[in-house]
């Protein structure tokens, strides 16, 4: 029992000085919240019981049964209770942390529990959305606070953008002008620690920060402009990526020691999880483009293969054409060359023969004609052709129209049919243009309007209009349905009600024709037609 | 040996032709060559003129030499008649049509010239004479196609 003597004033000791530590905690941590002192005194307290409880039980039994403790006998047995009370006293206080957990002290608890759960699940999330509402809401409630904010700041290729969230504060925080102080954008990346507006001014701030007076003072300006009781800043890193304001709690209580702790570690899940989410952002608008880029790819890609595969149709659709408007020239001229060689033809009159040679002769006249327009259309038969400048020269209309004329009179007269043409007095409208090709055109459509026309006149006018010069081709022919008209330029194009006139043509004429007058710098061509009473074409050029 | 003259109708759009293959037809004639600048007057004679043979180009303006072709088979007058199809345009597709549609076959203008379209007409109605004619025996390969 001496033993027992001597140890008790030891422990009032201890007690006495356990009482003095709180009483220095209580002064020197103003905001030292009783409860968590409650709660410490209650655990080291109830564990002190315990211990003093093992020690009395165990010191009575080795009095009793091995003759006192310190005792050989005692010393071996110590050496088994000392790991069994290791492990006692460790299930001690769990269970005494258990029921101030639960009972004593659960809102403390839950404070703990709650950042503790934050800071896992910020794992799980890598929309920023939803990485921020989580923050915000759960400090808030654990804290019960009135208000609470949050400004991300992305720096992306030097400069810096925010975002900014906010419950209960001023929607966007002046978080612009905290952009455009990188000052203090560089304190909060230095200081990493919780900044409580009260005391950052007069807080020794260290050694490498007393340059950054200014911005510490600007600092608090701006939480007090705020109303911010205190403010989190959040880094990843070297990197600031946000900063989180906080309003007063709903007890009008200042932050405790023991939740700036807690606060402070959550800083650091939190400002990665933000980053993490920042960077994902950047993959997911850089895939999003990227995806938007191979979309548009993909679909000129396609269209120009439909593209590619319809030119590819119509060139063949043109060889087609083409080869059968070739052959029928050279069918008549073979079939009757075989003729004249299989000595038929030496069984009829000199004048039958010579018909027969007029024929053929017309024949490869007409293939020659038929070989020159699908050379010309298969030159024209893409976007590039155009009449340059260095290709124009300033051609008297007139002189083309008569040449041209003069080629057709004897199929004119042979069809009996007027050639009507008044030259200007002088020498006429001019047009820069290439002779050759504006003849082609002209040749094209007077002999077209000789082709469809049985009987009648076909009349060429030239006139000049306001800076324009206008020829028109006039026929009495067939004309040209209203359903064909819109296909009148097209490639082989010929209207339904062209029975039996002229079927050996190349086909190709009035499309070389509208190709060349486009291929001029504001050319234009078009026509009035109507069905069984005649066609007029018109080119229309600006006067040279 | 003396024949009853047959009666071959050309239906063709172009003049010159239509004249080439009568002079051929007239200078060497054992067979009538009547002529149709057109379709639709090529149908009429067809149904009117007991023609034992057609030649029909193909690519005219009021109608389509597949479609008076078409129209040939369709008729219960005229659907006998054998047509060969005396053309320019070359058309795998086109020739195979043809023979679906009933052609008895397709001849190439340029290739088929004018004598030996009525060589091959004359055998094509007169197959009895070709066994007893040597000459003719020697030219088998311009049997019909």
């Amino acid at each position: 029992m001496a033993i027992i003597n001597q140890i008790t004033p030891l422990g009032i000791i201890f007690i006495f000085l356990l009482l003095l530590a709180v009483s220095y905690a209580v002064i020197r941590y103003r905001q030292m919240d009783i409860r968590v002192v409650g709660r410490h005194i209650y655990l080291y307290t109830l564990i002190a019981i315990f211990i003093y409880f093992t020690f009395y039980l165990v010191a009575g039994l080795y009095l009793r049964f091995l003759g006192g403790i310190f005792t050989p006998a005692s010393y071996l047995v110590g050496v088994f209770i000392a790991p069994i009370f290791v492990f006692l006293l460790n299930r001690f206080y769990r269970l005494v942390q258990y029921l101030a957990n639960r009972y004593f002290f659960a809102s403390l608890y839950s404070i703990q529990e709650s950042i503790n759960r934050l800071a896992r699940e910020l794992n799980y999330f890598s929309d920023i959305g939803r990485i921020t509402d989580l923050t915000m809401g759960t400090i808030r409630q654990t804290f019960q606070l009135d208000r609470i904010g949050l400004i991300i700041f992305a720096e992306f290729e030097d400069k810096v953008n925010y975002r900014v969230k906010s419950y209960g504060f001023k929607n966007d925080l002046a978080a612009g002008t905290l952009v455009q102080n990188p000052a203090l954008l560089d304190l909060l990346r230095r200081y990493r620690r919780m900044i409580v507006t009260a005391e950052f001014a007069t807080k020794q701030l260290p050694v490498n920060f007393e340059s950054d007076e200014v911005a510490a003072r600007d600092l608090v300006l701006y939480l007090k402009g705020q109303a911010a009781s205190a403010a989190i800043p959040l880094n990843s890193g070297q990197k600031l990526v946000g900063l989180i304001l906080l309003g007063v709690k709903s007890s009008t209580d200042p932050f405790t020691k023991e939740e700036l702790n807690q606060l402070e570690t959550l800083a650091g899940p939190v400002g990665i999880a933000i980053d993490n989410a920042l960077l994902y952002d950047r993959l997911n608008d850089f895939n999003r483009l990227l995806s938007a880029r191979v979309d548009e790819q993909t679909v000129e890609l396609r269209a120009k293969t439909v593209h590619l595969q319809k030119l590819l149709e119509m060139r063949s659709e043109f060889l087609d054409v083409a080869s059968h408007q070739l052959r029928t020239p050279v069918s008549v001229i073979l079939g009757t060359i075989s003729m004249f060689r299989e000595g038929s033809m030496s069984k009829l009159t000199t004048e039958q023969q010579s018909h027969f040679i007029e024929s053929i002769y017309h024949k490869a006249k007409k293939l020659e004609l038929i070989i020159r327009d699908i050379l010309s259309a298969s030159e024209m038969d893409t976007d590039k052709f155009t009449l340059t400048p260095d290709k124009l020269k300033s051609v008297p209309v007139a002189e083309v129209i008569t040449e041209v004329l003069a080629g057709l009179r004897d199929k004119a007269a042979s069809k009996d049919i007027e050639l009507v043409f008044k030259p200007p007095t002088g020498q006429g409208p001019k047009v820069a243009t290439s002779a050759n090709y504006l003849e082609q055109a002209l040749f094209n459509l007077v002999d077209n309007a000789l082709n469809y026309t049985s009987a009648g006149q076909v009349d060429v006018c030239l006139a000049e209009d306001d800076g324009r010069v206008i020829i028109k081709v006039k026929d009495t022919g067939i004309g040209i349905p209203a359903t064909d008209q819109s296909k009148v330029f097209d490639k082989f194009a010929r209207g339904k009600n062209a029975v039996n006139l002229y079927t050996d043509g190349s086909g190709l004429g009035l499309f070389i024709t509208k190709k060349i007058i486009e291929a001029h710098p504001d050319g234009r061509i078009s026509f009035t037609s109507e069905d069984g009473r005649g066609s007029t074409f018109i080119i229309n050029l600006p006067a040279a | 040996m003396k024949h009853v003259a047959k009666k071959v109708l050309l239906i063709e759009d172009d003049q010159d032709q239509i004249q080439l293959y009568q002079t051929q037809f007239m200078l060497n004639g054992t067979m009538d060559l009547l002529s149709a600048d057109n379709g639709r007057t090529g149908l009429t004679m067809a149904q009117n003129n007991q023609v034992d043979l057609i030649l029909l180009d193909l690519l005219m303006d009021d109608m389509g030499g597949q479609e008076v072709l078409r129209r040939l088979k369709d008729d219960s007058a005229t659907k006998d008649i054998p047509v060969i199809i005396l053309t320019n345009l070359y058309k795998d597709e086109v020739k195979k049509e043809c023979l679906a549609l009933g052609a008895a076959t397709y001849w190439l203008k340029t290739e088929v010239m004018p004598g030996l379209v009525l060589e091959r007409t004359r055998k094509f109605l007169y197959p009895e004479e070709e066994a007893g004619d040597e000459a003719d025996n020697q030219k088998a390969g311009f049997r019909l196609i």
